[in-house]
């Protein structure tokens, strides 16, 4: 067969194997779990080091095929999903663990190392080391999680993914690469993004349209021995988000995090739990504590104990704190949140298979209210009130989320899940919130709201940084023929 | 008995996270031939609440039914939080949690003592 342009444009690229235009596989990487509108590529590329990754920039730029990388694809925006067709770089296979410097507590990695790869390594390696690990499953990509500015189970000390990244390796489209963070004047473990201009930020959030990371040092950070992780049930989402706020700013916890009500009936199988018990908790709310000692663990526990007594006097209704290791004996199902990375499969493995989001970050103080509208509208689209909520950075603010599971195989669905979240994010703007991971209709309703003379700076940036216009084009609103 | 249909939850989707953990402990323990027989003897219904979730256990000599809230005809009545009913259902003695505090009854006591390997979290060296 005589190859096609993208076969003959890249043959040189990667080994033949790895240059994938068969129509299953073009097909597979058209769509995600999510709503989003399918796109298909035009080649797959398995690129396994930063020299294949150079060759495709290079190739890439020179005839303007646009770029597309992916590693799990469960990002939950559809960003890995072609919006001008083009070449998905699949850096699974780029994924080794370059370093691990145990004093300095920095890993450098490439793009395809996973949470799961990285858990198991220091286990291994037998370092009292960790990461900050999201809820996503084991086999996604660390990388793509600080780039997309993510959260993970130590947000609340540290903040967002992207604020633990000490320096990038970044490939440009104009074929120079660069080095932001310390590792821009030496060749020391990247230690901090200080003191130099930050550049960092040039590539976190910007969903790839700015260049691609080939490499990255990521703050790792010390896990003590003594740790603890416990539910405690609020009757109601005032209750809970007073009890997140009022445990936040102790500086003592590893982790908040609140699960709505059908998060439990979903782990026994029920797949659309739309009422509740009016009886029953609205949230599962579950805290992580480590220390060093047991003595440091007992002051911790204490200190949450009097805070709920506290609340409890102030006439919230909640029930006493129940240790994970308890419900696990009687709930198996709840084993799931026993270690991270976890799948939770409930989300994942329905017969539908749709999981989407509308996510956020903002203030603490509106949780309450955008909570109450967010579940409104939920229940006008007959979506189960599925509500993940965190606090992070010591309660600066926190994470706010509408999840929707729904069959991917069904319009209406598909189309309900749509008008849904559109609402969904008119009302967090309005909020104050901010939508992240934005999938391109999102991002569409963020536009309007943000400060003409940001988006003008990004669109130049995005020109210098990428002028052929080939990184994830279709995103942020940056392509120059789109309007402004 | 279809094993099926040895234990029913009244409305699923609309059962509170209380009788979902429940059923999920009966269910493991209808596969026991011992628990079967003592299900065949019961005839009856039992109040559980713990926290402000209320469930009710109702059983008919062959079958059990779970429905959510409180129905009328009850022979006993369990109370506490749900901490002290998990610890129940983890194999500590009734006696203990009642002079506790951590949990109350009502009714009749025989009643709830029979009923009490159904709630029971099997251990995993317990005959089938
Ligand atoms: C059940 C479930 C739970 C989740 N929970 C969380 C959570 O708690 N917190 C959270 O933050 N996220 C969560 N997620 C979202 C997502 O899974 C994570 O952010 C994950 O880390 C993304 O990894 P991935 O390998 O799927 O990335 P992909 O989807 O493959 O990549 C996403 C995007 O990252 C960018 N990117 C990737 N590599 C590069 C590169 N080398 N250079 C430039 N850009 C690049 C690109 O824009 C790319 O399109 C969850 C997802 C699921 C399905």
């Amino acid at each position: 067969m005589t190859p096609n342009r993208y076969e003959r444009l890249f043959g040189d690229v990667v080994p033949e194997q790895r240059l994938v235009t068969d129509e299953a596989t073009l097909s597979r990487f058209s769509r995600d779990t999510t709503e989003a509108e399918p796109g298909r590529p035009d080649v797959v590329l398995f690129i396994e080091n930063a020299a294949e990754a150079e060759a495709a920039v290079r190739v890439a730029a020179e005839h303007r095929v646009p770029l597309i990388p992916r590693i799990a694809g469960t990002n939950l925006g559809g960003l890995s999903i072609p919006v001008r067709g083009g070449a998905i770089l699949d850096l699974t296979g780029f994924n080794r663990i370059i370093d691990i410097n145990e004093i300095d507590m920095i890993a450098v990695i490439e793009p395809g190392v996973t949470f799961g790869q990285l858990v198991a390594e220091l286990k291994r390696r037998q370092l009292p080391l960790t990461i900050g690990i999201p809820l996503s499953p084991p086999h996604t990509s660390i990388m793509a999680n600080c780039l997309l500015d993510g959260l993970g189970n130590l947000s609340l000390l540290y903040g967002t993914m992207g604020e633990w990244i000490t320096g990038l390796e970044v490939l440009l489209s104009t074929g120079q690469t660069i080095r932001t963070g310390a590792w821009a004047v030496s060749d020391v473990p990247p230690f901090a993004r200080a003191p130099l201009p930050d550049l960092t930020g040039l590539f976190v959030s910007w969903q790839g349209t700015t260049g691609l990371v080939t490499k990255m040092a990521v703050e790792l950070k010390p896990k003590l021995a003594f740790r603890r992780r416990l539910f405690v049930l609020t009757y109601n989402r005032r209750t809970t988000y007073d009890l997140m706020r009022r445990l936040a700013r102790q500086r003592m916890f590893d982790d908040i995090g609140g699960l709505s009500w059908p998060t439990g009936k979903m782990m026994y199988g029920i797949e659309r739990p739309l009422e509740r018990d009016p009886d029953e908790p609205e949230f599962f709310t579950y805290i992580d504590l480590s220390a060093n000692s047991e003595a440091e663990l007992s002051i911790k526990l204490d200190t949450m104990t009097r805070i709920i007594a506290e609340q409890r006097s102030n006439g919230a209704e909640l029930e006493d704190p129940l240790d994970l290791d308890t419900i696990v004996k009687v709930a198996p199902q709840f084993e799931k949140f026993a270690e991270f990375p976890t799948d939770l499969e409930f989300l994942t493995q329905h017969p539908g298979g749709g999981l989407s989001w509308v996510g956020t970050y903002g203030p603490m103080s509106r949780f309450d209210r955008a909570a109450d509208l967010g579940i409104e509208i939920m229940a006008r689209y007959r979506f189960p009130p599925l509500i993940v909520s965190r606090p992070m950075k010591g309660g600066h603010f926190g994470v706010l989320r509408f999840i929707e599971t729904f069959s991917r195989d069904d319009d209406k669905e598909v189309e309900a899940v749509r008008r849904c979240n559109a609402e969904l994010t008119t009302m967090v703007l309005e909020q104050g919130f901010i939508p992240y991971k934005t999938p391109v209709r999102t991002t569409a309703q963020v536009i309007p709201h943000l400060w003409p003379g940001t988006h003008q700076l990004m669109r130049r940036l995005k020109e210098v940084l990428d002028p052929y216009q080939i990184m994830n084009p279709g995103r942020w609103g940056l392509d120059t023929e789109e309007e402004l | 008995m279809d094993p099926a249909n040895r234990l029913k939850i009244v409305e699923p989707e609309r059962m509170s996270i209380l009788g979902l953990m429940l059923s999920s402990i009966i269910r493991s323990n209808l596969d026991r031939e011992t628990v079967l027989k003592r299900v065949a003897r019961l005839d009856g219904k039992v109040g559980v609440t713990a926290g402000k979730m209320s469930i009710t256990m109702a059983f008919d000599r062959s079958s059990v039914t779970l429905t959510r809230g409180l129905t009328s005809g009850l022979r006993a009545r369990v109370n506490g939080s749900l901490d002290s009913l998990l610890q129940v259902s983890l194999g500590k003695s009734l006696l203990n949690v009642y002079f506790s505090k951590a949990v109350s009854f009502s009714g009749n006591p025989l009643f709830l003592i029979k009923i009490l390997p159904l709630i029971r979290v099997p251990a995993a060296t317990e005959p089938r």
